[in-house]
């Protein structure tokens, strides 16, 4: 009754403001995120300026580090029917350089505390994604609490803030079916641990095929679930419209789903493990940037950094699509490549789709969010590798004809906000893990190609366990860096988006 | 305090329409919200979280509180969907009716606001029914009746792409043309803007990318060079229950009494100084309506009125508090840049000390990228705004010559 609303839209108050900012979200993009204001119809037009303004009276930012968050077409809701008229082909991607990260890069360099790091730690993490997060968390959690995480921007900056929230077993090689698993028993109990919701809602996974090789693929892949434990179905076109009643099966071969796969809400689990780290004694640092490492007769030494240098004794690569870079520092070559990858998400709409919908010859996916969205995204074969945050018309364009093939009941949805996030890709689909041929000390967490959200709580709970003395999970072996030297590849094939 | 009443001018209803049910004769010159406002129906949805009445509030597409079911399809903006002959009109996202909604209980029952990320977590059996429930309550509207066929998009190449017609673009483009230049105009609201609205700008391997949409779809304009002149936007003002049916911005409240003749009560508020303020006051008085001016220095503390505006309480400076009663309020704050559609295109933004950001451009409208150029009150640019368009148009002939085709 006496709310002061500054974002009508997604009903954000004053008083959601102000708790924000008492809990540490100190920056427009994390107080966008954490209390929703600037995400519905409006997209920040009648908020905005109200958010910024509280931001620096409360002195949560000085002046000069208030900046608007991003804009993101589109500028008002436009239907998907209206994107999918677009002949994609007209409206080529972008150039592998996006000015929009130079201008994350200076907005962040803008926002970095003016005090300075610790001179010294056990562990430094580089990436305040969910894997190095997760990370750190289960090593304080063991007891391991001289723990420091560094992060470039803000905490949901990388892929963890931009990824979909697609949680599935439906994998094709032992180990990635081994830590899905676990991974979602973590993500269940999530909220019992860390005290944030993370909306897991196991609606199930449908892959679709279209043509008979994709059919056959998805056939093979569900004899090999079965193998293993999971309860993936093949299901006809027809059954699959029982799944998803306003699917189109004229162009559909065959599906394969599986009801215990679903999806999240990405941001609480961020900010959750990041809240455990600094309640259990570990230290969080957003907006600091790794500028070089020292690497002294074969061993890390420290990290020097735009605040200041920290000497460690382990330096791990947690920095997703940015961990080559990251690696390149301390003069070792990754093979992984950043890679884009466009997201979109259209006005909430009362729960029409159970399962997150994936077509796998083209590589688009959606899901309806908790919050009501139609949120998905496509690959582009033809999007140059880089590390890019911009978004395109020609994304949308593809997206829209994607998704209103096989859904055209779906045509009246109106897109509301785009996005971009990047993939950490690998030569054979599997991730980086364990130590670095050459530098004791520096571990590798990095290599995930769009899936590492999923993975994130399970992979850190095995490698914080060996940190910290216990057994060594053979994933440290199978994927090691040296594998791609010793011509080993552990090809996963099942990578959609 | 009385109803909306039509004032000298107003269209003649000449067409009904079906309002949840019920028939309403409306002018078929109105839009659906003027013509429900007309009727005395505040309330035209209901808030996502907290279920709170919601009204016509900006007239422009620009909020959420007027979003309705509108001839079968889900969250269309009432305050400039045209009426028709037969057109279906309902609220959603309520329950049993929007005009009654039982879950306003949940706004009673957390008066200080509901965290979601905290609420229930982790407690058993509660928070798998919270998941389920939530899931069900969550979303605005419901799939449409009927499909929607593809548009299919067409492409313009200019040689300029003036976006914002009002009057630094108007100013710019009449000085291109005059120069010879090639330049497409693009606003929803007028003829020289051939009734578009620009939804996105982006930058591919050929350039400038701007995608407009009219009524039958989208078109893709391929300029050289862009310049943005988008404007500046009202505000709301943050006091308690400053969401309520009946506050208006300052340019809703003339386009209801000048354009569509409607006096939305017989007791206004002008809240805010300078011209807006006077004129809104000034048009208010003319239509016959009390007006009660509140200047800066004089807070509004909270709404009255639990479905709609019926009064406010003001504190005075000296410190003693007022009631005042009345049914609808112009909100004549400082007016704040439409930057975004020139932050996509990359200009650069600067905060503005009276709140707000514009796009940051040197004397000659130039912004941080060569082809992108900004006039008016959408960018931190000193002078007329007309003057601005002219002088800015200038530049922009003159870049265009060096930027290649």
């Amino acid at each position: 009754m006496t709310k002061t609303v500054v974002c009508p839209c997604e009903d954000v108050t004053a008083h959601d403001l102000e708790e924000a900012v008492r809990l540490g979200y100190r920056d427009v993009e994390s107080v966008k995120r954490y209390t929703g204001f600037g995400t519905g119809f409006c997209q920040g037009k009648a908020c905005l300026t109200h958010v910024a303004s509280y931001m620096a009276e409360s002195g949560a930012v000085t002046p000069e580090q208030i900046a608007p968050f991003t804009a993101r077409p589109p500028f008002r809701p436009t239907e998907l029917a209206f994107y999918a008229g677009i002949d994609p082909d007209s409206v080529m991607g972008l150039p592998g350089t996006a000015p929009g990260l130079e201008d994350e890069g200076l907005a962040f360099h803008a926002l970095r505390p003016k005090t300075p790091i610790p001179e010294r730690c056990r562990v430094a993490i580089v990436g305040g994604g969910i894997m190095g997060l997760a990370l750190a968390y289960n090593l304080c959690k063991r007891g391991q609490r001289d723990v420091v995480v560094l992060e470039a921007g803000y905490l949901c900056n990388g892929a963890s803030g931009r990824n979909g929230g697609g949680i599935r077993a439906q994998w094709n090689t032992v180990t990635n079916i081994r830590l899905a698993k676990r991974g979602m028993q973590l993500f269940e109990g999530f909220a019992r641990e860390l005290g944030l919701n993370v909306w897991f809602r196991r609606g199930g996974y449908l892959f679709l095929a279209r043509n008979a090789e994709t059919a056959a693929r998805l056939e093979r892949s569900a004899e090999f679930h079965l193998l293993h434990g999971l309860r993936t179905q093949i299901v006809t076109p027809d059954a699959a419209r029982d799944l998803v009643p306003e699917l189109d099966t004229r162009h559909i071969a065959t599906g394969a789903f599986n009801p215990d796969d679903g999806v999240i809400f990405p941001w609480p689990l961020v900010w959750g493990y990041a809240r455990g780290v600094e309640k259990l004694g570990g230290q969080v640092h957003a907006f600091t940037r790794v500028e070089g490492i020292d690497v002294e007769a074969g061993r890390v030494r420290a990290v020097n950094t735009d605040r200041g240098r920290m000497c460690c004794d382990v330096l791990v690569n947690a920095a997703g699509a940015w961990s080559p870079r990251l690696a390149a520092l301390a003069g070792v070559t990754l093979p992984n490549v950043p890679q884009r990858h466009e997201i979109c998400s259209t006005e909430p709409q009362k729960p029409f789709l159970g399962p997150l919908v994936s077509v796998l010859d083209e590589g688009v996916y959606f899901s309806q969010s908790m919050r009501g969205e139609l949120v998905g995204g496509m690959g582009d074969p033809r999007d140059p590798p880089g590390l890019n945050h911009a978004s395109s018309l020609r994304f949308l364009a593809r997206y829209s004809q994607a998704v209103l093939r096989i859904l055209p009941r779906l045509g009246s949805l109106k897109v509301v906000r785009q996005w971009a996030g990047c993939y950490d890709v690998t030569p054979d689909n599997s991730p980086v893990l364990g130590e670095t041929p050459g530098v004791a000390g520096f571990l590798q967490m990095s290599g995930f190609v769009g899936h590492g959200f999923m993975m994130a709580p399970a992979v850190a709970e095995l490698l914080a366990e060996w940190m910290a003395g216990g057994e060594k999970d053979e994933i440290f072996d199978r994927f090691s860096l040296s594998r791609f030297a010793e011509g080993r590849m552990e090809r996963e094939d099942f990578i959609i988006g | 305090v009385v109803d909306p009443c039509a004032l000298p001018g107003a269209p003649e209803p000449d067409a009904t329409i079906d309002f949840e049910g019920r028939e309403v004769r409306v002018s078929s010159r109105d839009t659906v919200g003027v013509a429900l406002l007309r009727q005395g129906e505040w309330i035209l949805s209901r808030s996502v979280k907290y279920h709170r009445p919601r009204g016509l509030f900006c007239l422009d597409q620009g909020c959420a509180g007027c979003l309705m079911r509108i001839g079968g399809e889900p969250n269309q903006f009432a305050c400039t969907s045209p009426c028709r002959d037969g057109l279906a009109v309902s609220r959603q996202n309520a329950f049993p009716s929007a005009g009654r909604d039982v879950l306003r209980a949940i706004d009673w029952a957390y008066p200080g606001g509901l965290n979601h990320h905290e609420m229930f977590a982790g407690v058993p059996v509660a928070e798998t029914v919270m998941a389920k429930v939530a899931r069900q309550l969550a979303g605005f509207g419901e799939l449409p009746d009927a499909n929607k066929s593809i548009a299919k998009a067409t492409v313009q190449t200019t040689s300029v792409c003036v976006l914002g017609m009002g009057r630094a673009g108007a100013a710019a483009r009449a000085r291109l043309v005059e120069r010879g230049v090639d330049a497409a105009g693009i606003d929803r609201t007028t003829e020289a803007g051939s009734g578009r609205e620009a939804v996105g700008v982006y930058r591919d391997g050929s350039g400038l990318a701007v995608v407009a949409r009219g009524e039958g779809g989208l078109s893709v304009v391929r300029p050289r060079a862009l310049l943005v002149c988008t404007g500046s936007r009202d505000q709301t003002l943050c006091f308690a229950g400053n969401d309520r049916p009946g506050v208006f911005t300052a340019w809703a409240m003339l386009q209801l009494i000048e354009r569509h003749r409607v006096l939305p009560s017989n007791r206004l508020l002008v809240a805010g100084d300078g011209p807006t303020a006077a004129k809104v006051a000034r048009v208010g008085r003319e239509a016959g309506a009390e007006v009660r001016v509140v200047e800066s220095g004089v807070s509004i503390v909270r709404a009255r009125g639990s479905r709609h505006l019926q009064g406010l309480d003001l504190l005075h400076p000296d410190g003693h508090t007022e009631v005042w009663t009345g049914g609808a309020m112009a909100a004549c704050g400082p007016r704040v840049p439409v930057f975004e559609l020139g932050a996509e295109a990359g200009a650069g933004t600067v905060p503005r000390p009276a709140g707000g950001f514009a796009l940051a451009v040197d004397p000659n409208g130039g912004t941080r990228v060569a082809d992108v150029f900004a006039a008016g009150s959408c960018s931190d640019g000193a002078g007329d705004s007309t003057e601005q368009g002219r002088r800015v148009a200038d530049a922009v002939a003159h870049a265009t010559t060096r930027i290649a085709p």
